[in-house]
């Protein structure tokens, strides 16, 4: 089959490789038939996560079509249209039973790795790295996927894979940034990041019962989006002081709740490779995390600062003492996806929301490496690629 | 000894002390989870027969007797001489708080037969014994929980391999 191969920093093409197979009794084989590139496959791209292998394949957003059930699938059969969630979950252990599924306690074949990095593993993740267990990701043909009873939602009749495909990901990200600040209804909520997750951050934020969401980006089209997809407020950083207005629009009380839908910035150096180094104390050199230090500083006192933007290693500068001082939250973690799969597919056959308002390009599988540059230079007012492993490339 | 190697390490597993305590008495299923073990068969009232391979190749063999055992709270054995390998190990049982299952605690001993020998684990591992018997434990943990220990496309390898799948054969315990 054809799939996107990480092949060193900044390099990815589509290869030849064998199709996948059954390795667990549990597993299924999806044909896949819609796919693409999250913001966080931009840290593999640049080279900042560590442990990828040349050869890797890459994509943790994907849906299509069941060909094939190991000895012990149930639930699903030859033929389901599904999506599937990007963490791993086995379903019974215990984290999995307290609905965390992205800290499955099975999933991570190298938890020992992760161990190393961040004290305890987390789920296995499809297409993300050898941290996160080594499996291969869903920019390809065909995928296999672990515990095929847990993981992936049956899409309904009637809708279609542009509407269906961020229940993987980016919309349930979006969605569990807004819940965890805990809203109660009226509240003025901040949201630095207007790329896709940010987009469902903020959507989700208005769902959830917020008065106002104020959104932060640079991007014209992606503050544009913002305001006209979103309903948000929007400020562009390069052009006004943020907390100044920030402050002045919360009539000097600052945002209730503050989501950095941002994380680790993609110009982050590189951190040096786990299989080599990982008991070290990972000396990174860090780019300053412009957002999420403004957010803390931001806030209201006693608020919550929802992390949803990926972070992989060590930030200095933390203002450690803002937390402590006015009483700030943080709250974080990987999407818990499979929790949301249900609630937010009815919300999405209702009509609350259509998820394919983020998608700005629609390209080939073929065409992946080139839509990585463009994704990440924000080139062609790019927001967020979809890609088929069957369209023909793009001219 | 110099190059002994002594490793203490706990998991809790989703399943109920009896369980728990029945699975580690029953030696000739370890090989299902603990790395370069080939094979455990009874040989007699408290006494096995264990078969393991180094990564070059090597094979080693040994008798092992069971010292301890008390139904859901202790479990122990020791190799007896003239085998390749001195290795003793102890597993405790404990309920976990909050219906979360068992805590298992394991201290598993190695040391070398023979002079020049670096310790089976030690070398196998590199510098970490603990980690060979940490994800024997989580292995463990996988075999009593799903029934079977998790693969991804490039855990299936004994050597480095890109994340994507491949028509070799899978390694045992991998």
């Amino acid at each position: 089959m054809r799939a996107t191969c990480w092949m060193g920093k900044e390099s990815v093409s589509v290869e030849n490789v064998p199709d996948p197979r059954i390795l667990n009794s549990g597993d299924a084989i999806v044909r896949i038939t819609t796919t693409a590139i999250c913001g966080s496959d931009l840290h593999l791209y640049g080279g900042f996560v560590p442990s990828m292998e040349k050869g890797d394949i890459l994509g943790h957003e994907f849906m299509g079509e069941v060909v094939e059930v190991g000895r012990n699938v149930r639930k699903l059969k030859k033929g389901d249209r599904v999506v599937v969630p990007f963490p791993i979950a086995c379903g019974q252990c215990t984290a999995c039973q307290r609905g965390l599924t992205s800290l499955c306690e099975n999933s991570n074949p190298n938890a020992w790795m992760a161990e190393k990095m961040w004290g305890f593993s987390p789920a296995g993740i499809f297409g993300y790295s050898h941290l996160t267990g080594g499996f291969a990701g869903g920019q390809a043909e065909y995928a296999r996927v672990p515990f095929a009873d847990i993981g992936p939602i049956q899409v309904p009749e009637g809708l279609t894979d542009e509407q269906v495909l961020f229940l993987s990901d980016i919309f349930p990200t979006g969605y569990m940034a807004a819940e965890n600040c805990g809203l109660r209804g009226g509240e003025t909520v901040a949201v630095w990041g207007c790329g896709p997750v940010g987009l469902f951050a903020i959507q989700s934020a208005y769902l959830l019962g917020a008065g106002r969401v104020i959104a932060i980006d640079r991007f014209p089209e992606r503050l544009a989006k913002a305001k006209n997809s979103c309903g948000a407020d929007v400020l562009n950083y390069e052009a006004v002081d943020v907390r100044e207005a920030l402050e002045e629009m919360t009539g000097g009380r600052g945002p209730d709740h503050c989501i950095d839908a941002v994380g680790m910035e993609a110009h982050m150096p590189g951190v040096e490779h786990a299989y080599d180094r990982v008991k070290q104390a990972l000396m990174m050199e860090t780019d300053r995390p412009m957002a999420l230090r403004q957010a803390i500083l931001a806030c209201r006192n006693g608020g919550t600062i929802s992390v949803a933007g990926v972070y992989g290693g060590f930030i200095d500068k933390f203002p450690m003492g803002a937390i402590v001082n006015r009483a700030l939250t943080i709250k974080s973690g990987q999407t818990h996806v499979h929790r949301y799969l249900q609630p937010l597919m009815e919300r999405i056959q209702k009509g609350e929301i259509d998820p394919s308002f983020v998608i700005s390009h629609r390209l080939s599988l073929d065409d992946a490496p080139e839509a990585y540059r463009t994704f990440r230079d924000k080139q062609d007012s790019c927001i967020k690629v979809v890609l088929k492993p069957n369209a023909s490339p793009a001219a | 000894m110099s190059d002994a190697i002594h490793v203490r390490k706990a998991i809790t597993v989703r399943r109920p002390i009896g369980e728990v305590y029945r699975a580690w008495e029953n030696f000739t299923e370890f090989p299902r989870f603990m790395a370069y073990l080939d094979s455990v068969e009874n040989t007699g009232p408290r006494i096995s027969h264990w078969r393991a391979h180094e990564p070059g190749g090597n094979s080693l063999e040994w008798d092992a007797e069971v010292t301890e055992h008390e139904p859901n709270t202790v479990i122990a054995w020791r190799s007896l001489e003239g085998g390749d390998l001195n290795h003793s190990g102890k597993v405790k049982f404990r309920e976990a708080p909050m219906q979360q299952g068992t805590e298992v605690l394991v201290e598993m001993y190695y040391a070398p037969r023979s002079g020049g020998l670096a310790g089976l684990i030690g070398r196998l591992s590199g510098n970490d014994p603990t980690q060979v018997v940490q994800q024997d434990l989580r292995r463990f943990k996988q075999v009593m929980e799903l029934g079977e220990v998790v693969r991804s496309d490039a855990s299936i390898h004994e050597k480095m391999h890109a994340a994507q799948p491949s028509e070799e054969p899978v390694a045992v315990n991998q």
